[in-house]
Parts: structure tokens; sequence; C-alpha cells
């Protein structure tokens, strides 16, 4: 089984939003990133991964069963982190723990305790009285305490100091020394994803942009810098969006040996930022 | 093996990887068979994605440099004399292009380039 | 799906005290045991489905290892589960009661406890799809609230009603002494049987097509 997640043809329908034949795959042992500007779409894949929301079209597999007849099964092996708080408010972590372990067939008390001492999280205080940032130590707590094949988080670090996105990489390297393990997460730090991320999956208006090994992404894609003169009326096929002062202008490109061809050493030509990308990409052909 | 990366460099981390393991298996310094850290140790100690350091082996495999054994790990090829030598040659050959265009461009004849050449190879020996 | 039930009830641990002190409180002012029943069987009811929909709970549990039939049979067990602990408990205070107290307590008679599960069942029939389907928060507070005054509102009011189910007792035993016992015991039982699994049925197709 090489993909942890199988995401095929998928659809769903809202009223103003909807994700139309979405099709990607989460590569089993490695750490897929997911990008997309609020709104694209990215918590409601991840919901409908998780069968939180039904599907209308397509199929989802996760660890090659179907994740409606095998949800049991899958959702074993599945340690979630959401962006909201999840848990039950008025309880503490021991007393919720006392709801999910059980639930569990390879919950580790002993590695639970000891995220615990390491995230410093005080096992009596009621969960509700706990800061953002506890929250979110203790929702990953949980979902690295039951030797899940799968960890899949929504926005985990969204509103966490940097040092706590730092410890939260350290986990996630030691994580995939395990090449049985998969990590797949959304985020809007992209810092983060240069740091860990195998592969990057990008999504925008709930449609699939790319789904790349992330090295190649610098490999296609370039920021492109130039002056305006250099331009046509008809601009060059691989460029996502333009940005023109009068300085000059400003692209990205999604083929920089075209455009390296095209213009040669007249312009410049960046490794460009996932930020840029996703800013770009969001401008579309509209300011072109 | 010592392994130095720059995040700030136009370098992709991977070449960065391949590159330093190349200089030390070309210098003798891994020795042929050396068991090398498995991708996934090394990702960790740099602190990069797993998919750097595989690209980096992968590289260093397709060049000959090392090869790997599936269950085992990664291993330093048998560097032979000539094929050793051929490979440091070409590394040269590279950089001696490299200063011949430069030279061309600024208009520096060969027999300035040789005799530069020449006083500078003295000069590091001091 | 033992685990879901047992997560109903430690969810209520501090309510199963109020519980407790209401069951005590109304045995001791000679209330009959089949609405004590009731009443805390509406009480574990709502509650059993406040804590799940109350705030992004459901998505919790939806992410636990759970199919969605089991949440939901957990639900429906539950109650039943609560019903056989509360009737041992209030028999286990007026056993004990009995002997401090020395009044004799009205009710607990077979007929009785049985209306008080059917009532409590019809309770649950109606009220898990239809909150199920319209979780509207102002719904449910609002219901909520009507259930805690009409408790609050003390003796009055519940002996009043009371009086009734005395009343509606009463009238059961002279309805039912025109037919035979067992025909209608076995009628009544299998309507409450029916009503009880059709909810069921219903709840579980609504909350299979929930969105979280």
């Amino acid at each position: 089984m090489e993909n942890a997640i199988e995401i095929k043809s998928v659809s769903k329908k809202y009223k103003d939003f909807h994700i139309e034949d979405l099709s990607f795959s989460v590569k089993k042992g490695f750490v897929t990133g997911f990008i997309g500007a609020n709104g694209a779409g990215k918590s409601t894949t991840i919901k409908l991964i998780m069968n939180l929301i039904k599907k209308e079209k397509g199929k989802i597999n996760i660890f090659g069963l179907d994740n409606q007849q095998h949800e049991r099964d899958i959702k074993d092996r599945i340690g979630f982190v959401f962006d909201d708080n999840v848990f039950y408010e008025e309880l503490s972590i021991k007393e919720m723990k006392n709801l999910v372990a059980p639930t569990y067939t390879h919950w580790d008390e002993e590695l639970f305790r000891s995220y615990l001492e390491k995230f410093e999280l005080p096992t009596r205080l009621k969960i509700k009285k706990m800061s953002k940032g506890m929250k979110m130590k203790t929702s990953l707590a949980f979902a690295l305490s039951h030797h899940a094949d799968l960890i899949i988080m929504d926005e985990p670090t969204s509103g966490l100091d940097p040092v706590f996105r730092r410890e939260i990489l350290e986990i996630l390297y030691d994580l995939m020394q395990d090449e049985t393990k998969t990590v797949f997460f959304s985020t809007h730090i992209t810092t983060d994803l240069d740091k860990i991320a195998d592969y990057i999956v990008f999504i925008q208006n709930g449609n699939l942009i790319f789904h790349k090994e992330y090295h190649a992404i610098a490999e296609e894609y370039g920021i492109v810098k130039g002056s305006n003169d250099l331009l046509n009326e008809r601009l060059p096929e691989e460029f996502v969006s333009i940005r023109k002062t009068s300085m000059g202008f400003e692209a990205l490109s999604k083929n920089i040996k075209e455009t390296e061809s095209l213009y040669g050493d007249k312009v410049v030509i960046e490794k460009p930022s996932l930020e840029d990308i996703m800013y770009f990409t969001k401008r579309g052909k509209a300011h072109v | 093996m010592q392994i130095i990366i720059s995040n700030n460099s136009k370098q992709p981390i991977y070449e960065q990887i391949s590159k330093q393991i190349k200089q030390f298996i070309l210098k003798g310094i891994l020795q042929e068979g050396t068991l090398l850290p498995s991708i996934r140790l090394l990702a960790k100690d740099l602190q990069v994605s797993v998919i750097t350091t595989k690209r980096a082996y992968e590289e260093l495999e397709r060049e000959g440099f090392i090869y790997s054994i599936v269950g085992k790990g990664s291993f330093v090829s048998a560097q032979n004399e000539t094929l050793l030598k051929e490979r440091q040659h070409r590394v040269v050959e590279e950089k001696i292009l490299e200063v011949i265009e430069i030279c061309k461009d600024l208009n520096v004849s060969k027999d300035e380039l040789n005799k530069m050449v020449a006083i500078l190879y003295k000069v590091d020996d001091e | 799906m033992y685990n879901l039930i047992r997560k109903d009830f430690i969810l209520q641990k501090y309510l199963m005290l109020f519980y407790l002190f209401i069951a005590i409180f109304y045995t001791m002012t000679d209330m009959s045991m089949g609405l004590i029943i009731t009443v805390l069987s509406v009480f574990f009811t709502i509650n059993s489905h406040y804590y799940d929909e109350k705030g992004k709970n459901n998505v919790l549990i939806n992410s636990l290892p759970f199919s969605r039939k089991q949440i939901i049979a957990s639900k429906y067990i539950g109650v039943l589960i609560f019903l056989f602990i509360t009737t041992l408990i209030i028999w286990l205070i007026r056993f004990i009661c009995q002997d401090i107290v020395s009044n004799s307590m009205t009710g607990g008679s077979i007929t009785e406890l049985l209306t008080s599960y059917a009532i409590a069942i019809l309770f649950v029939s109606f009220y898990f799809p239809f909150f199920y389907r319209f979780p509207n928060r102002i719904l449910l507070s609002s219901f909520s609230i009507l259930v805690i005054m009409m408790v609050a509102l003390g003796k009055t009011i519940v002996s009043r009603f009371g009086n009734v189910m005395s009343d509606f007792i009463n009238g059961i035993h002279t309805f039912s002494s025109q037919f035979s016992t067992t025909g209608l015991y076995i009628s009544a039982f299998v309507i409450t049987i029916l009503i009880f699994s059709s909810s069921w049925f219903l709840t579980l197709k609504i909350y299979e097509n929930k969105d979280f």
C-alpha cells in the first residue's frame, strides 16, 4: 500500500462553495503539507477524509480501505488534531483520557504521560480553563499516544508561538523515523512546511491546483522579475499571474525553463516561497 | 562525516548534501563500503524533510558514488583508482572550463592564465 | 460501544449527584416511584444529547473509532440502562427509608413501574429524532429550561402531575381490567418496542446523513 490516503473524484456542494472532482493521494511514510487560502476547502477536505462530512460523489480510501465501510478500523489508526478544541470543556485531561484511551486498541499510557510531561500539561485542570496553546498541545498528546499510522492535522499551529512550533517539528522529525507513519496537515505557516514537508497539495476554490514533491516546486516555479518593455500584448502561457508597477513587473512562472529560454538573462528568476505561489495563484489571470 | 547545510543558499539543500558527501568520497574520507546514515536519520539530524535526503542519496546513487541494498541501507561504492581520478579530474575540468569562459569574456589570454595558475599554485603551497 | 455508554455516564458524573438528591428528596416527600423514574430519565436523556451537541464534541466522537451506528445505539441503550439503574437505586432508597421514615410509600406497583418506563421510552423516542434533526440552540435551551422549571417549581406542579399520573394509572387499571391482563401488557409492550425501534432507526438515518 503506497498511499495512506487516496481521494478520487470527490465532490461536495455547498450553497456558495463546492469541491468538484477532487483527486489526490497522500504517500505513506512522508509528510504532506496542505495549503490554500482561507475558504479554499482545506478543512472541508479534511472533514471529508475523516467522514465527518458526507461526500456526494467519489471515493476515499485510507490505508487502502473505503473510509465509510471500514470507518472504525481506520479511525483506530488515525491521530487527529483539529483547529478548534473538540474535547469536552468540562473535563480535565485525566478525565478525557479515561474516555478516549479505551477506545483505541493501541493506546500507550506511558507514551501519553511522557507527552504530558514534555508539554507541561496539567492533568487535573479543566480543559475550558486552558489557553489555546495548551488545548492544542493536549490534542497533540492524544493524537500521538495510540501509535497511529496516520496523523491528520487541521491548522495545528495557528496561534502558537514559534518556539512551540519548532518543538512540534522536532516531534514530527522523530515520528518520520518510522517509514510506516504518514503525516498530513494543513497550515498557513508555510515556513513550517519548508522545513519538513515532502509533498505539497495546494487547493483553491475547491479545486486542486497541484500536488507536487516539495523540491519539484522550486524546479518548475519561479518569480520572474523584469522591465515592463519585455512584455507583449499576450503574456507567456506559463505566467500564472503578474504584478506590474511603474518600476517593472513581477510574475509567477510555472515553467521557469520556458521562461529562461524566452527571456534569457534579461530577467531575474528567483526561487518562489509557498506564500508567493499562493499569492500569485490567487490573483490568477484576473489581474493580468 | 559532518554535513553543514545553509538554508539561505541558492543551492537546493539536497544538492548541498550530495555535493558534500561526494567530496568526502572523492577525498577518501568516506571509505569504500562505509554504511551511510539512513535517509530518515540523516533528515532528522539535519532537520530537513525526508524527501530531501532521499533526493541527495538518489543523485549520489545515480552518479555511482553510493549503492543501496534494500533493508540494509546505502554504502559507499568501490571507488577504483582510475575511476576516482577520472571523477576528480572531471570536477576540476568543469571549473577550468568556467575560468576559461571568464578569461575569454575579459580578454585574458591563455598564456596569462597559465602564468596565473603557476603563481597561485605556489602561493597556495606556501 | 460500552465506552460510548460509559462516556455518557461519566459526563453526567456530577449531575448524578443531583439526580440522587432528587430521588431521595422526592422519595422522602412521598412521591410515586414511577414518577421519579420518569423525571430522572427525562433529565438524563436531555443531558445525554446536550453534551454531545455542545461545542464541537460531536466532531470528537465522530473522529474516534466509532461508527455512527454505534453512537446512536449507545444513546438508546444508555437510556435503558439508566432506567434500570435508577429503578434499583430508588428501590434501595425506599428500602432504607422505610426503616427511617416508616411511612407507607405510595406506588411501586408493577403497573406503575412499567407505565413510567413506557412514558420515559416514549419521551426518548420523540426527543432524539426531533433534536438530532433540529438541533436548534434556542429550541434545545427552551426545552431544557421548561423541564427544569417544572421540577424547580416544586411539589405543587409535580404533585398535580402526580395526581394526573395516579389518575392516569387508575384509568389504565380500569381500562385494563376490561381486557385480559397478559394480552394488554403484551400489546403495550409491543407498541412501545415498536415506537422505540422506529425512533432508533429514524435517528440513525438522521445522524448518518449529518455533516459535522
